[in-house]
């Protein structure tokens, strides 16, 4: 008897447990934002002179893709050499090289909001810091300031030197003056009044830089410097070890540092003295040297490593976990240059 | 395919109407080695004359494209364009100009749309091999610019104006003046269009496309008497062409190119042996401004050819041998050269031989010294055996190759200094079948084609070429003419089937831009002084990605051209003439992202004196 009561109790509990729920549900719903809410973008850099420039979403359980996604929910195509997108609000900035503009997209449905070109030219990079979009403009070496909420042009900051990555920490930018392999400076970017207060130097051949608690990592041709961003000043190297060279596309995450040597990963802890050439994984992607390691992201402990198949068909994204142990692939489009987490 | 289908029914219905009207077939017979058609022994000829090149618009690439099986990939109209002949890459064309070979230093290829075919007596066009006898690039084929220069002609004066959509327009004027021992011609053609047309069923149109460009040609013979022959050759060309872009926010850009190519000949004949010299000029130069309006940024190319070339023949009964040698000489300076040099010696063996009443065969050799680069040694052998008066079999084998181009080797940055040279052995069978008035050719070939120079882009606008895979390319082409005359009534009806399978043979995937098919039907119809031409091309789709990747193919399209002349006067000519390009406005690309114009139209007036 009282097992047959615990049972249709049990049986009473469950039921009232699925109304209870859908109740909470109906009462308190938690409407989707968008289809691509959830998930990763691949940008799809295309062919050079050519409006083939994609970018690619990626549910975040890792079970499909969505190519062309800009394509599909406004039927036109994005542009030409689509090099990098950042997000803010509400807002996806697409920041489209070779088209001189930064298509404005609602992050979530990926409908387009605006179309930016005041004063664009072959610009590479952008970072939203204080309500204010800053856009590296790599055809007149400079920095352009926008409104990150009407899109209106403020003003431009003169660097007079190459503009490649950027990025924010505390107020300040840091805009990496190097690109393919030349250069070896990073300028410092007040964003209060939107002046250069200071210049670093680090290694040649400077190649890309990241910021993480405070210190920011610049990866050059002789391993990597640290510069502490309250004081600007540098506070270390850490050199490669022997047989490393071509290291590109540094990544921080968490305690780790991670960057590409061609088709290897590499991975160490944050405070290592120097990086040994000793892999996580070899992505075994056979290209010419040009190709290879052309996009990678750490994001939700996972790395994204793409294979861009010499830019003549369809990029693949490789998604491994944190000890380098391949969980799946995609297709994205021609030439995925980074995947960029929606959150 | 439904298209393609249409086209063989009506390739086949052709055929079976055989047996109507009258034609006057060229055909080698003598023993001669002169001109192109006598020196390719084994292989077909695609002759366009000149009443066939004033049908088109003066860019080589139209006629081109209506008339051979070549396809052409363009930027939209009057863009950069190149060609893919038998599934071969741009730089597997070889573009000669009264027999000196003219593709550029800088890319190794020609732009289709910067050759003007008002100033040239005829086009041959040539499939497959011939780097034995025109060097390198000739593995595709061979495009031939002949200017036809003969003594004691009459004299000839000849305006041609034509205004078309797009505010194109276009002027030339040709002169001819001739003597019992002299023959001068001289040519002047202007070209110019906003080229700014509406992309179909798109709210944009053709952005700074607009372009124009002018030739001038003097070209002059004088045979003091049968031995000697004195030729002069000359042909400025200057290009001033925006590039068009695909978007209204790009950076406006243009590109500027400037050719001279000068040639002297001097033939002395004496019983049956003949020398000829030539020099050469060759000068091409560019300028690439990435930005209207300023010289910043701008990139520059100045190249110079110097060819020095002897060749001594001596007839037997049964034989023509030719031992000849070259000597040539290449630099270039400019943004992206550092007055860089190629000395090139080569020296060549040719023999023609009338083994039979109906066969004849023809070899040809050529070893080359290059300081840059070793060369195999080139060779081809072509039979024709006429089995019967109406059919001959023709077979040909070769082996052909394509030089690294300056750019290959010095473009800063992009250096490979391991590049070799693409080289093709190739193999071909033609039936030719001539009738009354019907003419029928049916080839197969087959062309292995090793490390391929290709670029690849790389890191933006970086690219780099490299040697890939092979590539394996083979099909069959059919030609076929038609002609009747009833009373006043001409008719004449041409066209052509290939099928290209092009494939790398690491992957067997089709090379991209290459379709399997492609096909052409001209119609020319001629009563008294009233004539009409009905043209129209099919082709195939082609693949942009080179996985094969189906959603991004170019779709296979039909494109007809429409033209009508009337001729007015007695003594001196007036020829009004209109035509309809695209008829049906189909919406077609060659390149993918580069549409090409819908329907358009043209009036012409020509004075003929």
């Amino acid at each position: 008897m009282i097992k047959q009561f615990i049972k249709l109790s049990t049986l009473c509990f469950v039921i009232l447990l699925g109304f209870t729920s859908c109740d909470s549900d109906d009462q308190d719903p938690v409407m989707p934002k968008g289809d691509y809410e959830n998930g990763y973008f691949v940008v799809n850099e295309g062919n050079f002179g050519t409006p083939n420039g994609s970018v690619t979403f990626i549910d975040d359980n890792l079970l499909q893709e969505n190519n062309e996604i800009f394509q599909s929910v406004n039927s036109t195509t994005l542009g030409d050499v689509v090099q990098y997108i950042t997000f803010e609000d509400d807002y996806g900035f697409i920041v489209v090289n070779n088209s001189n503009k930064i298509e404005v997209v609602n992050r979530y449905t990926f409908e387009s909001v605006a179309t930016i070109t005041e004063n664009l030219q072959l610009p590479r990079y952008a970072v939203v810091e204080n309500g204010k979009l800053y856009v590296t403009n790599s055809g007149t070496n400079s920095v352009e300031v926008f409104d990150a909420n009407t899109f209106a042009y403020i003003n431009s900051i003169d660097i007079d030197k190459t503009v490649e990555e950027i990025v924010e920490e505390n107020d300040l930018l840091y805009v990496m003056n190097a690109s393919f392999g030349f250069g070896n400076e990073i300028t410092v970017i007040n964003t209060q009044s939107d002046t250069v207060v200071k210049t670093i130097t680090v290694g040649d051949g400077l190649n890309s830089i990241e910021v993480e608690d405070d210190i920011l990592y610049a990866l050059h041709s002789a391993g990597i410097t640290k510069v502490n961003t309250a004081t600007n000043e540098v506070i270390g190297e850490v050199p490669f070890e022997d047989g490393l060279l071509m290291a590109s596309k540094l990544e921080v995450d968490d305690n780790y540092i991670y960057f590409l040597s061609g088709s290897k990963i590499f991975k160490y802890n944050k405070d290592v003295t120097s990086l040994a050439n000793t892999e996580l994984v070899d992505t075994q992607v056979e290209d010419a040297s040009w190709y290879i390691g052309y996009g990678f992201n750490v994001i939700d402990n996972k790395l994204f490593y793409t294979d861009v198949k010499g830019f003549s068909e369809n990029s693949e994204v490789k998604v491994y976990d944190l000890n380098g142990d391949l969980l799946t692939t995609f297709n994205a489009g021609i030439g995925a240059n980074g995947v960029y987490e929606n959150d | 395919m439904r298209y393609f289908i249409t086209f063989f029914l009506l390739l086949s219905g052709f055929y079976s109407y055989s047996q109507l009207g009258q034609v006057n077939v060229l055909d080698t017979i003598f023993l001669i080695a002169e001109k192109l058609e006598d020196k390719s022994v084994g292989q077909p000829i695609l002759k366009i004359n000149k009443a066939v090149l004033n049908n088109y618009r003066p860019q080589l690439i139209e006629v081109l494209q209506f008339e051979t099986p070549i396809y052409f990939k363009e930027n939209g109209l009057g863009m950069v364009s190149s060609a893919s002949f038998r599934g071969t890459t741009a730089q597997q064309t070889a573009v000669v100009w009264n027999g000196i070979n003219i593709n550029s230093t800088f890319l190794g290829q020609t732009d289709f749309n910067l050759i003007n075919t008002q100033n040239v007596s005829e086009v041959l066009v040539r499939p497959g091999g011939g780097s034995s006898q025109f060097g390198t690039g000739a593995i595709g084929g061979v495009v031939y610019l002949n200017n036809t220069l003969e003594v004691d002609q009459e004299n000839s004066h000849k305006l041609y104006t034509s205004f078309g959509s797009f505010n194109t327009r276009n002027i030339s004027t040709n002169h001819n003046i001739s003597g019992k021992k002299t023959n001068l011609e001289i040519g002047l053609s202007y070209l110019d269009s906003d080229n700014d047309y509406k992309y179909l069923n798109s709210e944009n149109h053709n952005e700074n496309g607009q372009f124009y460009n002018i030739n001038a040609s003097l070209n002059g013979v004088y045979k003091p008497n049968a031995k000697n022959t004195f030729k002069l050759y000359s042909s400025w060309f200057s290009s001033k062409r925006h590039l068009s872009i695909v978007e209204t926010t790009q950076t406006r850009n243009k590109f500027d190119d400037e050719y001279l190519r000068l040639l002297a000949e001097y033939d002395y004949s004496s019983g049956n042996t003949k020398s000829v010299i030539k020099l050469a000029l060759l000068n091409e130069k560019y300028r690439f401004y990435p930005q209207l309006g300023t010289k910043e940024g701008s990139n520059n190319g100045n190249g110079f050819t110097y060819i020095a070339n002897y060749n001594y023949q001596k007839q037997f009964k049964k034989v023509i041998l030719n031992i000849g040698g070259e000597y040539s000489f290449a630099t270039a300076t400019g943004t992206n050269y550092d007055n860089v040099k190629r000395n090139t010696g080569s020296a060549n063996v040719y023999l023609k031989h009338k083994l039979a009443r109906n066969f004849t065969y023809q070899a040809t050799l050529r070893a080359e010294l290059n300081e840059n680069f070793k060369s195999p040694i080139l060779f081809s052998i072509g039979t024709s055996w006429q089995a019967f008066p109406e059919y001959a079999l023709k077979t040909s084998i070769s082996r052909n190759y394509r030089i690294p181009t300056f750019n290959d080797l010095y473009w800063p940055g992009a250096e490979n200094p391991d590049l070799k040279a693409e080289s093709s052995l190739q193999y071909e069978l033609s039936n030719e079948f001539v009738f009354d008035k019907f003419k029928f050719n049916l080839t197969a070939f087959y062309n292995n084609i090793d490390d391929l120079i290709r670029w690849l882009p790389y890191s933006g606008d970086l690219w780099q070429p490299i040697n890939t895979n092979s590539v394996a390319s083979y099909g069959i082409e059919t030609y076929m003419q038609f002609a009747v005359k009833l009373n006043n009534h001409n008719l004449k009806i041409n066209g052509l089937y290939s099928y290209t399978v092009s494939k790398n043979k690491e992957t067997d995937y089709q090379l991209i831009y290459v379709p399997y098919h492609k096909a052409t039907l001209g119609l020319n119809y001629k009563i008294k002084r009233f004539s009409t031409s009905l043209n129209t091309i099919y082709t195939g789709e082609v693949f942009t990605h080179t996985d094969n990747n189906p959603n991004t193919v170019l779709d296979d399209f039909l494109l007809t051209n429409l033209s009508a002349s009337y001729i007015f006067g007695k003594k001196y000519n007036w020829i009004v003439g209109s035509g309809i390009n695209n008829l049906f406005n189909s919406n077609y690309k060659t390149m993918a992202y580069r549409p090409m114009p819908g329907i358009n139209y043209h009036i012409n007036l020509t004075l003929k004196l």
